[in-house]
């Protein structure tokens, strides 16, 4: 049973368009989000999280829908019943949604009366933990303190959906840590799913289970990969050779290149299937093409190197 | 009150094509206290609904109905803080009539403005901290086109305020020189009107992303 179903969502803001993303999350799961600077994450989560409305035009089949219960009946739709579905998100965003001339204690007073169940004096206690200063207001917190306090409220209700939009990049290493053993503890229970948008890409890849990659080209951004991150990898192989090496590698196998004076990586794909152009490229297969002596400069890449080389590739 | 009908009409009881004009200009003039607790007081804060708008109000479980039933409470309740203070200061022009500016037209409209604009900055400050404590930032506050549109006609509404105060023995517009009253008056109302526009633009905002782009 799915918990979180996105369909078809697009969303048109001035010249830029976030264009028709699908994707599905199970309970329990952690959905990665990435993509360069400006290619529709942060507008994807505000979208999700209702601040941005879908668009409104009669051909436009985009629709959101959150399930509660785990029954098919309970599914809450973005469009039909936006409060409940509201109710059942939390989130912590990069630019502090809360009054900048607001006390965090009065965040929970004023606004955590919007979501049922949410549990006012485990807010003071957050506040304390995370040591966010009562009388000093928000906009005077420094960034990591609204981050940390954003976290208290997310955590403060029961939510089916977490969604943080680049929370980690302002935090400090050891409240990193802490940041990501709650989301794990989060997800344990089975209960509710999170979706994190981030650039530490390395991270990323440590804690979600599933990645949705969004690529910008020509002021439109397109999904390029969803799927698990496993899979991805395994689609890859990163050889480390000299520049001559690219002669002997089948053009449609090469995802992207790193040429150095002496010594060149290439990102080159395993198989068939182009994850990051959702296309079929009929034939090769890696470990067939490939000469043998090349075979074992292979080595699994990592999520961030995919990232880069495909990318760069795209750039060039 | 009952004086001042009764002088009117005996100044133009042999004119009654002449009254008639005069009369709806002095009634103008009566009403103008009223349009400006009307115009000064809910313009500016049928706005704030929308001006200092942060994020969470989108965030927040709200219907659309929901969100501007919730406009539509803090307005009022920033009219009545703006009507507490301007009906102060009504009173005061009443309770002490000899602080009322006399004289020719150059001298009363200083000594208006000079009186006027501390209560208008004052009007000002409290709608910053009324944001301080609700909604927060005034970083767009105060734009050239704020001036423009909410004080100026916010000004030239008070001086008709004032004079509908004064309507017996310290009319504040000397007979004759109505014509630039009226140009004013006009002047005001067409930039009230597009304020008006704007207001209504803003109270149809439920997506964020109009107000980053505002």
């Amino acid at each position: 049973m799915k918990l979180f179903q996105c369909e078809h969502l697009t969303k048109t803001i001035g010249e830029f368009k976030l264009n028709n993303v699908s994707f599905s999350l199970e309970p329990g799961m952690i959905l990665g989000v990435i993509g360069m600077n400006g290619c529709g994450k942060t507008t994807l989560l505000r979208s999700i999280l209702g601040s941005y409305r879908l668009d409104q035009n009669p051909e436009d089949k985009g629709n959101i829908w959150l399930n509660l219960h785990n029954t098919s009946e309970s599914n809450v739709h973005y469009r039909d019943n936006i409060k409940e579905y509201k109710q059942n998100i939390a989130y912590v965003l990069t630019e502090c949604p809360f009054p900048g001339l607001m006390f965090a204690k009065e965040v929970g007073e004023r606004y955590g009366r919007f979501y049922p169940g949410f549990d006012l004096h485990k807010y003071t206690q957050l506040l304390n933990d995370y040591e966010i200063p009562k009388k000093v207001l928000i906009r005077s917190l420094s960034a990591g303190q609204r981050i940390r306090m954003q976290l208290a409220f997310a955590l403060c209700y029961p939510a089916k959906l977490y969604v943080f939009d680049e929370p980690v990049g302002n935090l400090d290493v050891e409240f990193r840590d802490i940041f990501y053993e709650i989301v794990r503890e989060l997800v344990s229970s089975g209960n509710c799913s999170v979706i994190l948008s981030s650039h530490l890409v390395t991270e990323l890849e440590h804690i979600a289970d599933y990645l949705l990659w969004i690529e910008k080209k020509e002021n439109v951004g397109n999904t390029i990969y969803f799927g698990s991150i496993d899979d991805l990898k395994n689609s890859y192989r990163i050889l480390n050779a000299t520049e001559n090496a690219i002669q002997m590698i089948p053009k449609e196998l090469l995802a992207g290149k790193r040429i150095r004076t002496n010594h060149s990586e290439f990102l080159l794909r395993t198989g068939a299937i182009d994850h990051s152009r959702n296309d079929q490229s009929n034939g090769a297969d890696l470990f067939e093409s490939l000469p043998k002596e090349l075979l074992s400069d292979l080595r699994y890449p990592d999520l961030q190197e995919i990232m880069y080389f495909t990318e760069k590739e795209n750039l060039s | 009150m009952r004086e001042y009908f009764r002088q009117e009409a005996i100044t133009y009881r042999y004119w009654p094509l002449k009254i008639l004009p005069r009369i709806y200009f002095d009634v103008l003039m009566i009403m103008t206290p009223f349009l400006h607790w009307f115009f000064i007081l809910l313009l500016p804060s049928v706005s704030y609904g929308t001006r200092f708008t942060n994020e969470v109000e989108f965030l927040i479980p709200y219907t659309d109905t929901e969100i501007k039933r919730a406009r539509i409470i803090r307005c009022i309740i920033v009219w009545i803080r703006y009507f507490i203070l301007s009906a102060t200061g009504f009173a005061l022009s009443f309770l002490y009539p000899k602080f009322r500016p006399s004289g020719g037209l150059f001298v009363r409209y200083p000594l208006i403005f000079a009186t006027y604009f501390p209560l208008q900055l004052a009007m000002t400050f409290l709608s910053l901290l009324e944001s301080a404590t609700t909604s927060g930032q005034i970083k767009k506050e105060k734009t050239f086109l704020d001036y423009l549109f909410k004080t100026f006609p916010a000004t030239m509404f008070f001086i008709y305020g004032w004079s509908g105060s004064n309507i017996t023995q310290y009319s504040i517009i000397p007979r004759g020189n109505q014509n630039v009253h009226v140009l004013l008056l006009v002047i005001s109302t067409i930039l009230l009107i597009i304020r008006c526009m704007i207001t209504y633009r803003n109270w149809t905002i439920t997506d964020y992303s109009s107000v980053e782009q505002l």
